[in-house]
């Protein structure tokens, strides 16, 4: 039974890959995702081994191999915690099959195992970001004895584990805390931005941290004995030490399995309870006539503010935007000072492609067809042109992607050292960036949707369109700045040369608006 | 109001609705019965010009359903098998943003609102979201969306189901008196004693080709609707 629910897990993440769009298109989905995997585990891989190349000889050297092992497993913990808490949360106790599951004769602590299953394997690929390159470097340039080794090992295999109860953990508090909120989408756009700070906070102080770490390391590591798995697996890892290596691992799997069993009792009932229903009594002053248009956009509207998840991954961008649009104020005299060393029209250039790349990252549009799912008969019944339809879903885009990204080129303008048409190409540039991403998801969702998801979340964060999307943006804007820095830059100054991509982005902008005038009707009728 | 003329679909190979035609006049209460797979949605779903055909034609109140599809959409209510609707919406949000698409006066919506959610006894859970409404809630909910606009032809595809006895009945009294004030009213059923009572027109479809169409006397004769299905569709 364990076994069949697996394959169902299995085959709804391989669906998730994007199933839809295998059946038009031959593989290309996959290969979509499986190059954005590779690429962020490359990512991955070199950041934290160029971090742990920094700490690992200082430390050997000071005799504190057991600290560089309890850092990996800190760092690993976190990157595991934070990467999974939501997915956690959504395909724990939001998946759309729950209630179906439930009516058979599985136990649900079954049900919840062949969930926490796939949730551990994720937390085995997100963990191996950190653990592997940490093991590579300490065992390049440091003498590691085969035990330590073998105790690494099999620490690193039991420590997901101990990420997975508390993610778990977490999501069970999320899910019990939204299931009795009205505003549970508030709630986890909360959550996600408090994140997002903290990880922001540490990564602006991360050359600081750094420093602090190899200078003090010592003192540190006193504070950190105290707490006992991270330094039963420091000295594993180092030492090869058994007894510690047995009490790290009773601390992964004691604490999984206490979890485990406090979740299996309550599963069905938070799986299967509604959300605080609103009993608002209708008021009919409120039925207020307003134009097509309107209705459309207060629906888009709706419809994005119902699920925290869609807010937090389609306007990444714009959340990013203001962060860096506030660093940027922080930072603006060491900033200006460094650009002064640059050639000219240098900031100019810099600062439209930090801004469009962070245009490029929302990906409101990418999902919304997909996610207009069972209610799509809707969308189509109604007496409305298609490409209103359409457009209402890019005017949201655009309402929540254009305002930072305004702020961010209204801040840059006046941080910068920039000419008028720099300062021009500043703010025009980022805009229509969004207005291009926004066309493009729709386009691209038009070809590629995907209805057959359990969870949104699957949508939203895993679908082809939405990969396909940011992918095309960042090569539209990869192309011309390799172009740009590789043989324009002599015959042309940065401003002219961004003005001339302003103009090539507005013809291409206006070549998708004129395909989904045409087509889109026609599209939308065929799915 | 509707005359489908000849249509066929295809899906891959399968012949899913074959050289299909039916005339619908005002006034009418058109049954449409057929057993699972018969072709019924995809006939419903082409009238409603949210399914592409292969061939004939389709006319809604004079007006092509391939030409012209927005006018077609502007006079007609689809209230599909499965109402799905927007869950992140209330109810009385639901309803606003389709008088909204079909343009409804504001004092003309509201009075409507309040005789169809009255009617239906929704009114109380108007405030509430979508998403918190049983099947029924919903489909009383697709229901009022239908008439609160007012549409010449209602195409609807199993009406009844998830419906209390109450509704039912206040629904077939509102398609007796939708059809008497001049409108059209083209549905599908499994409920052959609602079509039987109900319908002044059948028509019986097996494997995605008309076996019977007329009035009810002319498709049942002396026998029950049925005997009669029974009898076709074993034959």
């Amino acid at each position: 039974m364990f076994a069949a629910l697996l394959r169902v897990q299995v085959s709804s993440v391989l669906a998730s890959i994007g199933s839809s769009m295998r059946r038009k298109s031959g593989g290309l989905d996959r290969s979509g995702v499986y190059f954005l995997v590779g690429f962020m585990a490359l990512l991955f891989l070199f950041i934290f081994g160029w971090t742990f190349s920094a700490l690992a000889e200082p430390f050997y050297a000071a005799g504190l191999g057991w600290f560089y092992f309890a850092l990996a497993l800190l760092c690993s913990f976190a990157l595991g915690f934070i990467g999974s808490v939501f997915t956690a949360q959504n395909q724990l106790f939001a998946a759309r099959d729950n209630e179906l599951l439930l009516a058979m004769p599985i136990p649900p602590r079954l049900i919840l195992g062949s969930r926490m299953a796939m949730l551990l394997v994720m937390n085995y690929a997100l963990q191996a970001a950190v653990l592997l390159p940490a093991g590579l470097i300490w065992l390049i340039k440091a003498q590691w004895s085969l035990a330590g080794a073998a105790a690494f090992c099999l620490g690193a295999l039991f420590m997901p584990l101990l990420t997975l109860c508390l993610t778990c953990l977490a999501a069970w508090l999320l899910a019990l805390l939204t299931s009795r909120l009205r505003n549970k989408s508030l709630v986890t756009t909360a959550c996600y931005i408090i994140f997002l700070c903290a990880y922001f906070y540490f990564y602006f102080r991360f050359q600081n941290l750094l420093s602090v770490l190899v200078e003090n390391g010592a003192q540190l590591a006193g504070g950190l004995k105290a707490v006992y798995p991270v330094y039963a697996f420091g000295v594993a890892a180092a030492q090869g030490d058994p007894a510690c290596l047995l009490g790290f691992l009773a601390c992964c799997a004691l604490p999984f399995a206490a979890v485990y069993a406090l979740i299996s009792r309550s599963f069905t009932s938070i799986a299967t309870r509604r959300a605080a229903a609103r009993r608002a009594a209708f008021r009919e002053g409120r039925l207020r006539s307003a134009g097509v248009g309107a209705a459309l956009f207060k629906k888009e509207l709706a419809r994005f503010g119902a699920n925290g998840m869609y807010i937090l991954n389609a306007s990444t961008g714009a959340i990013m935007t203001l962060i860096g649009a506030a660093a940027l104020v922080i930072y603006r005299g060491s900033l200006a000072a460094f650009l002064g060393l640059l050639p000219e029209g240098t900031a100019a250039a810099l600062a439209c492609l930090a801004l469009c790349f962070l245009a490029a990252m929302n990906l409101i549009t990418a999902p919304s067809i997909s996610l207009e799912g069972k209610t799509l008969w809707l969308l189509k019944s109604l007496p409305v042109p298609a490409h209103r339809l359409l457009f209402a879903k890019a005017a949201l885009h655009m309402a929540v992607a254009a305002p930072p990204s305004l702020i961010g080129s209204v801040v840059c303008c006046a941080c910068l050292p920039l000419s008028a048409p720099e300062a021009a190409a500043v703010v025009l540039l980022p805009a229509l960036m969004n207005l291009f991403g926004a066309l493009l998801g729709l386009s691209v969702n038009l070809r590629w949707p995907k209805f057959d998801y359990i969870n949104e979340t699957a949508v939203i964060k895993n679908s082809a369109s939405v990969a396909i999307t940011m992918f095309a943006s960042w090569a539209v804007l990869a192309a011309p700045a390799i172009l740009y820095g590789a043989a324009l830059h002599r015959v042309m100054p940065a401003y002219l040369f961004l003005l001339v991509c302003a103009a090539a982005l507005a013809a291409a902008c206006a070549a998708l608006a004129s395909g989904l005038r045409r087509r889109g009707g026609e599209l939308l009728l065929e799915l | 109001m509707l005359r489908i003329e000849h249509l066929t679909k295809t899906y891959g190979g399968k012949r899913a609705v074959d050289d299909l035609s039916l005339h619908i006049e005002p006034g009418q209460i058109y049954g449409f019965i057929g057993h699972n797979g018969a072709g019924k949605t995809t006939t419903i779903k082409a009238c409603c010009g949210i399914l592409k055909f292969d061939s004939g034609e389709i006319c809604i109140d004079g007006r092509s359903v391939k030409a012209e599809p927005l006018e077609c959409k502007r006079v007609l209510a689809y209230i599909p098998d499965n109402p799905d609707m927007y869950d992140f919406m209330t109810g009385a949000a639901y309803l606003n943003f389709i008088c909204d698409v079909f343009a409804v006066p504001q004092a003309e919506r509201r009075e409507r609102i309040r005789r169809y959610a009255g009617l239906f006894e929704l009114t109380d859970d108007l405030g509430s979201p979508v998403s918190s409404y049983s099947h029924g809630m919903k489909q009383k909910l697709a229901v009022i969306s239908a008439l609160v606009h007012a549409p010449k032809l209602i195409i609807m595809d199993e009406p009844f189901v998830g419906l209390d006895p109450v509704a039912s009945h206040k629904l077939k009294g509102l398609m007796r008196e939708h059809c008497d004030a001049g409108g059209a009213i083209f549905f599908s059923t499994h409920v052959l004693e609602v079509a039987e009572k109900l319908c002044d027109m059948v028509a019986i479809i097996k494997s995605g080709r008309l076996i019977r169409a007329g009035t009810m006397d002319e498709v049942r004769g002396d026998d029950s609707l049925e005997d009669v299905f029974l009898e076709l569709e074993e034959g």
